[in-house]
């Protein structure tokens, strides 16, 4: 499979402090990729270099062969790059569904409202968010918010690379269930690439065939994670001691 | 010398100038709620509506057209909003910056002083006034000038379109998104930049409406702004910061007192009402009546 997201030697540094020291990384199309590493290991700065909300100091990322590097954050979701974030942004004081209809508008506004009403009532169906509609965003618990927030992600057309801060961080398992169940709907039906990073090592196993692990900045390795968990190296540096 | 009568009629005429203070606090509110700064500037383009107004009744369209003419202010205080945006306000957000309200706040000061100076450049400090085909008009038993009714009924109007626009189109959800979560809104795929100027226009085409609509009856002089630009803040201070409904309550609220002050206590004392008014509801509700004490993010 053709490399989908590239990025090379991506780099990001906060005053004297390096959070991305020269990242490459691979993501095939349709794939579905945990991100991995102990916490300051640069990997929700290097989300936010890829998908636009902070210039990187150096580096490249391209998106399905083009240079995407240092382009909005609203170019790039257009281009079929979406991020979901670790604290849900949702927007409050909108209804579910308007929430569901920012984004699909805001990226193709040339298909008419009969697709976005049929793609929000299949997303509301298979996020368990249905019957909450019409309710205000800011009424919805925090692992409802999650899902809907990553609902609201796919409702983008054409989206080919999913980017989820974080998506399990402090919800409850009948939630997590229903969002692992949502990402590989839209993986299979979609054919859309995830990269998740997360701790939840239970779901990285169960989802993502490989994981890539950043470690103090760099990627330290890649792999399936039960391989990469036996790694020397990455358990000093991430897990301390032996997964397992 | 209270009679019923006399006291709906000073209600009614409170009334339809609350419209056109609403419509000034409007767009204050909303250029705050979408690009997060204050528009000390909203007076001059209320200046620049009403000046557009003047020159092209007097000198294009004539006194029978005057609602064409309020059209074409409008359109143009928005082209002028539309087009100094990006030069002026966008380079203070584009870049991370720390504060950066702060200083987009202040370069609309400049623009206030710059506004000001060109109006004293191109007409001089003379005071003019585009004319109307308008006849007095009988509001119930109460004569009024026609110019006075229609600016009330346009600025309802203008209040309806407005609330169509937000409430039914898709730049209305986008702003209304934009207003909430700027960021969420940006990876949603949102081009808030663009949105910025569409709002900023879209506030100060308010202000150079209201200025249109009030030029017969309150003159076209170079700073007729700031007295439009005080009773806005005063509404938004009565009626909370970011809160749409709290501009329309507030402008009518503070019409009607002052219209009551001026008819039942001293007129020569109109301005001071307003101000009564604004104490009285910081010791209240020190967030203004529809405002919130903090924001979700």
């Amino acid at each position: 499979m053709a490399d989908l997201l590239v990025t090379e030697g991506l780099t990001k540094r906060y005053g004297g402090l390096v959070a991305n020291d020269g990242v490459a990384m691979q993501l095939a199309a349709g794939e579905i990729r945990g991100l991995i590493g102990p916490n300051g290991a640069g990997k929700t700065t290097f989300v936010n270099v890829v998908t636009g909300i902070e210039r990187p100091d150096g580096g490249e990322v391209m998106l399905g062969g083009a240079p995407i590097t240092g382009l909005g954050a609203h170019e790039i979701a257009e281009r079929g790059l979406v991020r979901s974030f670790q604290v849900a942004r949702v927007f409050g004081n909108l209804t579910v569904h308007e929430n569901l209809m920012v984004p699909y508008f805001a990226c193709d506004r040339t298909q008419g409202t009969a697709g976005a009403l049929a793609r929000a009532s299949e997303l509301l169906k298979l996020s368990t968010l249905e019957p909450l509609t019409h309710d205000l965003a800011k009424s919805l618990s925090g692992g409802q918010r999650m899902l809907l927030q990553a609902c609201a992600g796919f409702m983008i057309p054409d989206v080919r690379v999913h980017v989820l801060d974080e998506p399990f961080a402090g919800i409850n398992p009948v939630v997590k269930d229903t969002l692992i169940d949502l990402i590989l709907h839209e993986n299979r039906t979609h054919g859309a690439a995830f990269l998740i990073v997360s701790h939840e090592m239970e779901i990285i196993r169960r989802i993502c065939p490989r994981v890539t692990v950043m470690i103090a900045g760099r990627v330290a390795a890649e792999g399936p994670l039960d391989e990469i968990a036996r790694r020397e190296d990455v358990i000093t540096a991430y897990l301390g001691r032996s997964f397992q | 010398m209270f009679s019923a009568e006399l006291f709906t009629q000073t209600l009614i005429a409170g009334l339809m100038i609350g419209v056109l203070y609403a419509l000034m606090a409007l767009g204050i509110t909303f250029i705050y709620s979408i690009v997060r700064m204050i528009n000390w500037a909203m007076g001059e383009f209320y200046m620049l509506g009403s000046y557009i107004q003047y020159v092209v009744v007097a000198h294009a369209l004539g006194r029978d057209l005057w609602w064409l003419a309020v059209i074409i202010s409008t359109a143009g205080t928005f082209l002028v909003g539309y087009l100094l945006q990006p030069i002026l306000i966008k380079p203070m957000y584009a870049r991370a910056m720390e504060r950066r309200d702060d200083y987009a706040t202040v370069v609309t000061i400049a623009l206030l002083l710059m506004l000001r100076s060109l109006a004293v450049v191109i007409g001089g400090p003379n005071q003019f006034r585009p004319e109307t085909n308008l006849p007095v008009m009988w509001v119930g038993p109460l004569p009024m000038e026609g110019a006075r009714v229609a600016a009330s009924v346009c600025a309802l109007l203008a209040l309806g379109v407005f609330y169509l626009v937000i409430s039914r189109t898709w730049i209305g959800l986008a702003l209304r998104a934009m207003a909430q979560n700027r960021v969420a809104a940006q990876t949603s795929g949102v081009d808030v930049f663009r949105l910025d100027a569409m709002a900023f226009a879209i506030g100060v085409a308010l202000a150079g409406l209201a200025g249109a609509l009030l030029a017969p009856l309150f003159l076209v002089y170079p700073t007729n702004g700031a007295v439009a630009t005080v009773k806005g803040f005063e509404i938004i201070v009565i009626g909370g910061l970011g809160s749409i409904p709290g501009a329309l309550i507030g402008g009518l609220l503070l019409g009607v007192v002052e219209s009551l002050g001026a008819g039942f206590i001293s007129s020569s004392y109109q301005n001071a009402y307003g101000f009564l008014l604004v104490l009285l509801v910081l010791l209240v509700r020190p967030y203004g009546l529809f405002g919130e004490r903090g924001r979700e993010a």
